[in-house]
């Protein structure tokens, strides 16, 4: 290179090489420069390295102590998946608002505890995958949220367990629109994570082998949704058949026998008894063809044991016809329609059904009474009628030609006639010194829990089974209150005032100082 | 601390000496209000929603941070550049740190004049006997001035890059609009949700933290060491740049 040239280069140490190695070390002293904020970012989100601090006036992004607790205590993270489609109307805005307010109630859950819970929230438009994870959850309705940790799962449906609806009163005279009732999501999903993480998935048995309704099929007579209802809300369910294995096995939670076509036989009974009274857990559900009150091996003599003893014939009561008309005589009698009067408003499985004004289908029922006292003494346990039957209902008994005439005649019951009874029977104390209580839940009419009307007594029975359980857990959580501050747009000239202030005299005051300052520059 | 705060002033003088700041400021002021006063008719007069959508939960809010950033900070160093007095500052016994912190601290400022002119509605609808949620509306301006410094930091990284103020501005509005928008790359991707990309790039979603913390009146220290993390690496990253014009 000419010296001419040489001169006219770069002075010596920033030459091309000299400025690739600085550009280099800048891009490298950049790249961990980024990598420094990657982990300071990372450090700063993790738990407990991290503050959630709510400044506001109604703390609503605070959780209630009660479900706060319930999620710090939680031994993994549990995942909500919500399904949630509007209603048709006149309820579309209703069921938006709901949705709305839920989504926001579980972000804020989330957000404060976002390693101990995940919201999904599917969206129902996109039909293809929604309807997979649907079939995959084996969930057949919408408008649900799905609280799961691990296996374990509880359903939370939307309009029932989250929020209720007063439908008002359609009367075009005296008309009412829909509105909310109550929405409290805190204290469903402290119940619904309360089933996920306490204890181990109960069993839950059904005894088969003499003809009684089958979990496994579905049909109007079947018990296929009561199945797959039990198993969405955290229960196993799985057969017994005396036959094959004599003793209740040791592994059941909850013994259900619905509709035995044939009698249990001596031996089944001795055992289910045997094994409720050192503790076991019995639903029954009496049979509604075998027409036998009395009789050893039958289920109603395994109650009788307990100490309830199921009457003869079905329970029937007058019902309205279309034109007004009270009619008896007809087999719809048997179809017995009970409001929340018939129900108890304090023991755990009716008591919600109660305060939500609801009503249950009890088709062709059997009515009960309690036993004499040497069967249950006062000192063993407490008897309590669940559902009760009207006050004109009366059990209606077969005549001489095996049939009911559905009218009453004079000799049978009648009046409030228990139709569901819960029982507790005390239990002698083990050698480890811990007393349990064996609970029964007596049924009058199995097609209650039947496919058939199970979408009206889903409730009930998953009450009925929870309480059995022993996961009939109350948490009281008050209803948040906070009414936003509203400024008076209609009565007063409020909005006309925030309008000349806000779209002129600011940014005309902005104008002006602008101006005025252009001005004073301009005349020194 | 002194000289940075010396540059800061100066830099807060050019910027409401010249008209550009006063238009911004004025249109900024005008939109807002419209748009601020609309939602408060259709919305029956929520006063909380109202600020909220003033504040970050409108569209309107997210184009001020997009735009008004890079024009604040286009002409802080690539026009200094251009017309030669940058040399002339980085000869002067300032740091580079020390420049680079003033001029975004007086970005950050006039940012944070404009939220504030905003806040007053607050202080209007306290008068008019609905006074808002003054927590949530603290965190809010909060939150608006430290996002309004990042984007600025943004902005003031692309101004020590270049010579030419108006492609400072446009990489500045570049960046910022492939900040807002990285959470969504891996659903252009169709990529899963529940994948390593997925997860790391919403933590990277600006609005979704200012908008699930700030907006609703709560203070996160995650978003916050977030956005000041990032405002400090964009700095980092001009004071850098600024040191290469030395090489140049």
């Amino acid at each position: 290179m000419a010296l001419s040239e040489r001169s006219a280069s770069p002075a010596a140490g920033t030459g091309p090489w000299t400025r690739a190695g600085i550009g280099a070390s800048v891009v490298l002293v950049i790249a961990i420069a980024a990598a420094c904020a990657v982990l300071a970012t990372w450090l700063a989100a993790r738990p407990g390295l991290y503050a959630r601090i709510d400044v506001t006036r109604e703390k609503r992004n605070t959780l209630d102590p009660a479900l706060a607790e319930i999620l710090t205590n939680l031994p993994g993270q549990a995942q909500v998946e919500l399904f949630l489609r509007d209603l048709d109307e006149p309820l579309t805005s209703l069921s938006r608002e709901v949705a709305a307010r839920l989504r926001e109630f579980l972000f804020v859950a989330s957000s404060a505890y976002p390693q101990k819970l995940q919201v999904v929230d599917h969206d129902l438009r996109d039909v293809a995958r929604a309807s997979a994870r649907m079939q995959d959850l084996d969930l057949r309705e919408a408008n649900v949220a799905l609280v799961s940790l691990g296996e374990r799962r509880a359903l939370l449906r939307v309009w029932g367990d989250i929020a209720r609806l007063d439908p008002g009163n359609p009367d075009p005279r005296h008309y009412v629109p829909p509105s909310l009732a109550s929405f409290r999501p805190d204290e469903a999903l402290a119940v619904a994570l309360k089933r996920v993480s306490v204890g181990q998935v109960p069993r839950i048995l059904f005894a088969t082998g003499h003809g009684e309704r089958d979990p496994r099929s579905e049909g109007e007579r079947s018990l296929g949704f009561l199945r797959r209802a039990l198993a969405s809300d955290g229960f196993e369910v799985a057969a017994w058949d005396p036959a094959a294995e004599p003793a209740v096995p040791g592994d059941c939670a909850v013994l259900a026998i619905v509709d035995p076509e044939q009698p249990l036989g001596a031996e089944t009974c001795d055992a289910v008894e045997l094994w409720v009274r050192a503790g076991g857990r019995l639903f029954a559900a009496s049979s509604s063809r075998f027409a036998a009150r009395e009789g050893p091996g039958t289920l109603a003599d395994l109650l009788d044991r307990l100490g309830i003893v199921t009457l003869a014939g079905f329970v029937a009561q007058p019902f309205r016809a279309p034109s007004g008309v009270e009619v008896t005589g007809d087999p719809n009698c048997a179809n017995l329609v009970i409001g929340p009067e018939g129900l108890d408003p304090r023991q755990p499985i009716t008591e919600g059904l109660f305060r939500a004004r609801r009503t249950l289908r009890l088709p062709l029922s059997r009515a009960f009474q309690r036993g004499p006292t040497e069967r249950l003494a006062a000192e063993d346990g407490v008897l309590i009628d669940l559902v009760r039957a009207g006050e004109r209902a009366w059990v209606d008994l077969p005549g001489p030609n095996g049939l009911c005439d559905w009218r009453y005649s004079p000799g049978e019951s009648s009046g409030r006639l228990p139709l569901c009874v819960a029982g507790v029977y005390r239990v002698a104390a083990s050698n480890e010194g811990d007393v349990r209580a064996a609970r029964v839940v007596a049924l009058g009419s199995p097609d209650a829990v039947s496919d058939g009307w199970f979408a009206t007594n889903a409730d009930f029975a998953l009450n009925a089974f929870n309480w059995l359980v022993e996961r009939d857990w109350r948490v009281a959580i008050a209803p948040r209150t906070d009414e936003p501050t509203h400024l008076d747009v209609r009565g007063s000239n409020a909005l006309t005032t925030v309008q000349r202030t806000v779209m002129y005299a600011m940014p005309g005051l902005c104008a002006a100082l602008g101006l005025l300052l252009y001005w004073r520059r301009r005349s020194r | 601390m002194q000289r940075t705060w010396t540059i800061c002033r100066r830099e807060l003088a050019g910027l409401f000496l010249g008209p550009l700041a006063w238009v911004l400021l004025c249109l900024t002021l005008f939109l807002n209000g419209f748009y601020f006063v609309l939602y408060l008719g259709l919305s029956q007069g929520d006063v909380d929603g109202s600020l909220s959508l003033a504040l970050g939960g409108s569209w309107l809010y997210w184009g001020v941070l997009i735009l008004v950033p890079p024009l604040l900070t286009m002409r802080m160093i690539s026009e200094e550049a251009r017309s030669g007095s940058l040399e002339f500052l980085l000869t002067a016994p300032v740091g580079d740190l020390a420049v680079v912190l003033g001029k975004l601290l007086a970005a950050t400022l006039f940012m944070g004049i404009l939220w504030t002119s905003i806040a007053l509605y607050g202080v209007l609808l306290a008068a008019l006997g609905a006074a808002p949620d003054w927590g949530q509306l603290a965190t809010a301006l909060l939150g608006s001035v430290l996002i309004s410094a990042f984007f600025c930091a943004i902005g003031l990284a692309a101004s020590a890059g270049t010579q030419t103020p108006l492609l400072a501005a446009f990489l500045a509005f570049v960046a910022s609009i492939a900040v807002l928008t990285l959470p969504i790359v891996p659903d252009f991707m169709g990529l899963s949700r529940d994948g390593w990309l997925a997860s790391t790039l919403a933590r990277c979603d600006v609005i979704a933290q200012f908008q699930g913390a700030f907006l609703r009146g709560v203070l996160d220290s995650a978003h916050i060491v977030f956005l000041l993390v990032w405002t400090g690496f964009f700095l980092f990253l001009a004071t850098r740049l600024l040191e290469t014009r030395r090489w140049r």
